[in-house]
């Protein structure tokens, strides 16, 4: 079954739980024992049937109508997985959409078309985080349309208000434009009959209608880039690691970064012969030579390839927290579960996705800003560019042992 | 109910078990003879060629009897390292007071005494509103208290697992599993099960506690197949034998906020 990865993005009340909810409902995902649970709760508060209550679980959310953390559910329709990933709107748990983000293939970005909501400060940060987490598709769901009479043109204001400026960014996202109502079920599932002016597809069917979501390093996908996980056994000849792209051959020679081990390869082994679909590829390789010196974190090379960095690499990074470059001991960068220090690292340009202006920075490097910099780590580790092998070259940094933001490689 | 790709979600679970081995030092699994727990045995194995971790039953005495025989032919036939962990039984025997409490004390028992600093537990998101909210390896402190309000970052398949002294890991390998995705998996992998899990006299068990706080629903489902084909067509939720979730609506967040798995 084909399945779709889908992180619901948009500012705090303007309804992506409420959105979320009642594609499950319509979609029959949900129990008959959830609802009404969740009813007895609205009965309770005192308040109109609450949709949002049946993923905002924690009594808190709840009674503060937010979402604190990410939930996930998964709807069927018409023969096709939906994995959809709920995560909240609020600044300060912007690291809790972060970690939503990063494991979709698709975003549906809800903003309330209502007057004094709208195109506001946390949609362009996450339109800009979007871009970054290098979503392939952006369905930008117009909500709140019920309570505008589903007027076509305020759906058409925020749209070019929209466009402008993922132009004036030069953010490279097409997003697909769907008027809705949330709570009033329109445009969901089935066509809405209230929105006449509107001829796309509803919402659930301009997603069961996209192709080609699943990340891939294309043109590269020939050449081995293989993570090692872990030593297998006591004589230092099998490991355990990550195919992330390449094909690993019986009898072949090949190359370990970053101390350029040369090893024959004894036996691949597989957990499953088929799992073409899955982004995880683990394999136990065992080499003919014993105590080669590999490490957790060496990633194995074919002989006549070569990463694009070393040590020294250039990075977009966006934080989330500042950072002081006088205490460089304090930072630490994260590729693939392994942990590096920095030597340095030089600010080229810092630009503030909510307004496109630049910023001079030196010292100390803010959040909210689209930062270029050079990074020179403390030791060498091969690096890749994001755009040609996404899993290696992506990281996060942390600042005193706290998550501080991300950099993909450029 | 939904089914996944069990190749595609077995890759993932091995994946965060052998992540979880390498960066922790003391690591070990809880198992409930339940078919979830059981299968992520069975999910170890795999990983590592035979189960290394040691393997922990909270025993609060009052398992059912096909349990116990289940967890000692098991333990024979995997070589498990089985350490029971006695937990009491308090007078007032039910929901809050019985899984919450006791088996909760006896877990915080059994970690001190071993200095575990990673527990792997078999807990799906689609059991309840509140595991959804779960990471892959989640931080609890001393007093097991899981502070849901700042979670850590799981962004791109990197997971934190610094901790303090005192502290630990819970490790969560099937999170991301569904019930049915449990039992296909149990029967393309041909994985030993509890035999309560079949319908005997029209009755089955759906999911497993002990003998004061579970009840059997009405199946006739005597195979594997059986179970599987009545999960497709089901509307009701998987836990709805069990006591401790029907009593309050927040009383799984109030058993978690004091380190229930």
């Amino acid at each position: 079954m084909e399945k779709y990865k889908i992180v619901m993005l948009g500012e705090k009340d303007h309804g992506k739980s409420t959105l979320l909810a009642n594609l499950l409902i319509a979609s029959k995902s949900v129990s008959h024992e959830r609802i009404n649970e969740v009813k007895n709760i609205s009965k309770k508060n005192k308040t109109r049937f609450e949709p949002a209550y049946i993923l905002d679980a924690f009594s808190e959310e709840r009674d503060l109508g937010m979402t604190i953390d990410t939930t996930r559910a998964n709807i069927a329709y018409k023969n096709k997985l939906i994995e959809l990933i709920d995560v909240p709107g609020h600044l300060e748990l912007i690291k809790n959409m972060m970690t939503g983000a990063s494991s979709s293939e698709i975003a549906v970005l809800v903003v309330s078309a209502k007057k004094n909501e709208g195109f506001k400060l946390e949609t362009k940060r996450h339109l800009f985080l979007a871009s970054m987490f290098n979503l392939k598709t952006v369905i930008i769901a117009v909500n709140k349309m019920d309570e505008l009479d589903y007027n076509e043109k305020i759906f058409n204001r925020l749209k070019k208000q929209i466009n402008d400026f993922l132009n004036m960014l030069d953010i490279k996202i097409k997003p697909i434009f769907i008027p809705i109502s949330a709570y009033d079920n329109e445009n969901l599932t089935v066509k809405s009959q209230k929105i006449k002016w509107y001829n796309g597809k509803s919402l659930l069917e301009t997603i069961t209608g996209l192709k080609n979501n699943k990340k891939g390093n294309g043109k590269n996908k020939n050449k081995i880039r293989v993570l090692i996980q872990d030593t297998f056994d006591e004589n230092n000849k099998s490991f355990s690691g990550i195919i992330y792209s390449g094909k690993l051959i019986k009898n072949s020679k090949i190359k370990i970064l970053p101390k350029n081990i040369k090893a024959k390869i004894k036996s691949v082994s597989f957990l499953n012969r088929s799992s073409k679909s899955s982004n995880l590829k683990n394999v136990l390789i065992s080499f003919f030579d014993k105590d080669l010196g590999v490490k957790r974190g060496d990633i194995i090379y074919d002989l006549n390839s070569d990463p694009s960095y070393l040590d020294k690499f250039r990075a977009k990074i966006f934080l989330i927290n500042n950072i002081d470059l006088k205490n460089l001991k304090n930072i630490k960068i994260i590729f693939n579960n392994n942990e590096f220090g920095i030597n340095k690292i030089n600010i080229l340009k810092a630009i503030s996705p909510l307004s496109g202006k630049l910023m001079d920075l030196k010292k100390i490097i803010k959040p909210d800003y689209s930062i270029n910099a050079e990074i020179n780590l403390n030791c060498r580790y091969p690096i890749e560019k994001f755009n040609e092998f996404e899993e290696f070259g992506r990281f996060l940094i942390f600042n005193k042992n706290k998550f501080a933001g991300i950099g993909i490689v450029f | 109910m939904i089914q996944q790709n069990i190749n595609e979600l077995e890759e993932k679970s091995i994946f965060i078990l052998r992540e979880a081995n390498a960066k922790l030092k003391n690591i070990a699994v809880l198992w409930s003879m339940g078919k979830d727990s059981t299968a992520v045995l069975y999910l170890i194995k795999k990983a590592f060629n035979k189960v290394i971790f040691p393997v922990i039953h909270i025993d609060n005495g009052i398992d059912f009897p096909e349990t116990y025989e289940f967890r000692d032919n098991l333990a024979k036939k995997w070589k498990l390292n089985l350490i029971v962990a006695k937990s009491e039984i308090k007078k007032e025997v039910s929901g809050f007071s019985c899984c919450g409490a006791n088996k909760t004390a006896a877990l915080k028992k059994v970690l001190n005494d071993n200095g575990f600093d990673g527990i792997i537990v078999s807990i799906r998101r689609d059991e309840h509103g509140i595991r959804a909210k779960e990471r892959y390896m989640s931080l609890r402190d001393k007093n097991f208290k899981w502070n849901y309000k700042n979670q850590n970052v799981e962004i791109w398949n990197n997971y934190v697992t610094k901790i303090d002294k005192g502290n630990h890991i819970r490790i969560h390998p099937i999170l991301d599993w569904n019930e049915i995705d449990v039992w296909n998996y149990i029967k393309k992998q041909n994985i030993p099960i509890n035999p309560l899990y079949l319908s005997k006299n029209k009755y089955r068990f759906r999911s497993l506690g002990c003998t004061h706080c579970t009840s059997p629903i009405k199946s006739n489902a005597r195979t594997i197949d059986e179970i599987i084909k009545e999960l497709k067509s089901t509307k009701i939720e998987e836990r709805s034998g069990r006591q401790q979730d029907k009593e309050k609506e927040y009383i799984m967040e109030k058993l978690r906020s004091i380190g229930y798995m």
